[in-house]
């Protein structure tokens, strides 16, 4: 338990947090409520119940440990809804019980893998200029609420929302390819919504682009937009995406199984090189 | 399965729900971002709404916004009793109240039965709609019906490499996602075939909901077949769709049915509409909802109905 405490708190001392000199034993009950204190206070317990089930399957430096009451402690950690995720071999929040930005788990200061999907309306000011308000807030709020949904179905997190586009994240799983496929989907709801229920002047059109990258993970938007994932997406969204297309960076490309990555067509640009979609029905 | 959403960012709260949460018959889903307006869309649902949540100016809003919605069912969370009237919420609408002393406990399913049974909207509405539902049509009789004829393209290698369980498997977690689909619409399973079956939705005038599902069933395909069959492959089906009168008999209990128009739909979608494609009789194109008509293209005539067919994504 101190090595999994001195993993997960860097610069743990046990004997220093209980007042005992470096000499003295600890007797393992008090040793080990002391351990479970400081993780819990930390927020880190449930690292240490996943630092437990790996102990379990894979045993400590070649040997074999069974670890007591674990089926236990996992039911109990199960019943405050959250599951155990086995590609990112962590806990995430179970998304029927409840939806957080962070999923539950990441921290702010950590850097993670995410793959991001950024949306913006198409022709915004014009749009803005030549309708009512409320024709323009039905709109938005669908298209929101599309974004939301897709996002969502996939374990994926709506970020910021500034009423004519967003971000949203994608971490677990197949991130690359859920943050496309949540890509598709929304074009594909767009198309209808255009032909049957859009009240505005003229359709609702949007660029899409999906991007991951390493980033730190910070609640501060502000700050997020700068890291350099964002910046890229940015980039690819605005100035490499026509209206009604989702373009995504070879970096998601190349991670996506070959039925949905032949959907995305190559487009050259200067020396790089991007995949797009568009729905396209036939003539 | 019933469905409750509860909008709450309070533990105290989570714990009060704990053995709904546990509960197989009800479907509870926690939402934290109190984004809850979209949930009007979401047939079905009775939300809570947890007053803690929100700040006094916040709550009232919710409140009214709450109450100005026609066919909601919701209850009111208030663990901190800043609802001066609770009773007041009744004449608004609102089903349910969960008060300070009831909070200390865990609520019972029984009690979320009783709130989610309390008011008789849908009762209500029924009554004032002229369209067919399947509480009125009884066995035997003769109604108006959109018949739907599902069914996966079964590839010749899958039958001779793959064998059976791949099939049986593929059609299994066909038919369950068709349910996920047109049982919302009011859709029923009605007669199995080989590799697929017929749904049976009771007539409306009017332009029909099923129209749109079908055409996001044919543009999603990529991604039904990744997130919903996870073989990798693309996986073809198609749709035939058209509107008729038959009588009605219980699933299961259709051996001696002889109706034409169930022998029209069965014909088209298992003869005549081509792999991928969803075909629909002109008597349906009728329901097209405005603004989808272009997206069908004429494709011939079958026993003397013309027929036309979803452009395809390209």
């Amino acid at each position: 338990m101190v090595h999994i405490a001195k993993d997960l708190l860097p610069g743990y001392n046990l004997h220093e947090r209980m007042g005992i000199r470096e000499s003295m034993a600890i007797p393992n009950l008090d040793a080990s409520r002391r351990i479970i204190d400081d993780l819990i206070r930390d927020d880190r317990f449930l690292d240490f119940v996943s630092y437990l089930i790996r102990y379990e399957e894979e045993g400590i430096m070649g040997r074999r440990i069974s670890v007591a009451y674990l089926r236990d402690i996992l039911k109990e950690v199960y019943s405050q809804g959250y599951l155990f995720d086995k590609d990112q071999r962590m806990f995430v929040e179970d998304p029927r019980i409840r939806k957080t930005r962070n999923w539950g788990v990441l921290r702010p200061g950590n850097e993670y893998t995410i793959c991001f999907l950024r949306i913006d309306i198409a022709g915004n000011t014009e749009l803005v200029k030549n309708n009512s308000t409320d024709t323009v807030h039905r709109s938005y709020g669908f298209l929101r609420e599309a974004v939301h949904s897709s996002v969502e179905r996939r374990n994926g997190r709506v970020w910021m929302w500034e009423g004519d586009g967003g971000v949203a994240a994608f971490f677990f799983g197949n991130r690359n390819q859920a943050a496309a496929l949540a890509a598709m989907e929304i074009l594909h709801e767009l198309f209808i919504y255009n032909k049957t229920g859009c009240p505005l002047s003229t359709p609702l059109s949007v660029r899409i682009g999906v991007h991951s990258g390493l980033c730190e993970y910070t609640e501060d938007n502000a700050a997020l937009i700068k890291s350099e994932p964002l910046q890229h997406l940015v980039n690819l969204e605005k100035f490499h995406t026509l209206p009604m297309h989702c373009t995504i960076s070879i970096v998601v490309r190349e991670m996506l199984d070959h039925l949905v990555s032949s959907q995305f067509k190559p487009v050259r640009d200067n020396n790089l090189i991007h995949y797009t979609y568009r729905l396209e029905l036939e003539e | 399965m019933k469905r409750l959403v509860l909008i709450t960012r309070q533990q105290e709260t989570l714990i009060c729900f704990d053995t709904i949460r546990r509960s197989k018959s009800i479907d509870l889903e926690v939402r934290e971002n109190l984004d809850w307006k979209k949930l009007f869309r979401e047939n079905g649902s009775m939300i809570y709404l947890d007053m803690a949540s929100l700040s006094p100016r916040e709550a009232r809003k919710a409140i009214r916004t709450l109450e100005s919605q026609d066919s909601l069912t919701y209850g009111i969370v208030d663990p901190e009793g800043i609802i001066d009237d609770p009773a007041d919420l009744f004449h608004g609408g609102a089903s349910d109240y969960i008060g300070p002393e009831l909070m200390k406990k865990r609520l019972s399913l029984s009690r979320i039965n009783q709130a989610m049974n309390f008011y008789p909207y849908v009762e209500d509405e029924e009554e004032e709609s002229g369209d067919l539902s399947w509480e009125t049509i009884r066995e035997g009789d003769e109604y108006p019906f959109y018949l739907l004829y599902a069914e996966l393209d079964i590839l010749p290698e899958w039958k001779t490499k793959s064998g059976s369980g791949f099939i049986s498997g593929l059609l299994k977690t066909f038919e369950s996602h068709l349910n996920r689909v047109f049982i919302p619409l009011g859709g029923q399973l009605w007669m199995k075939s080989d590799y697929g079956g017929l749904y049976l939705f009771p007539y409306s005038e009017g332009s029909s909901d099923i129209i749109p599902a079908c055409m996001r069933l044919i543009l999603n395909r990529v991604l039904i077949s990744m997130e919903v069959f996870s073989y990798g492959t693309l996986l073809p089906y198609h749709f035939s769709l058209d509107t008729g009168t038959t009588v009605y008999k219980k699933k299961g209990n259709t051996g001696t049915l002889i109706s034409e128009a169930v022998n029209f739909i069965f014909h088209l979608g298992q003869q005549y509409t081509q792999p991928g494609q969803f075909v629909i009789s002109s008597r349906a194109a009728e329901h097209i909802p405005t603004g989808l008509a272009d997206c069908f293209i004429p494709c011939g005539r079958f026993h003397d109905q013309d027929l036309l067919r979803m452009k395809m994504p390209k």
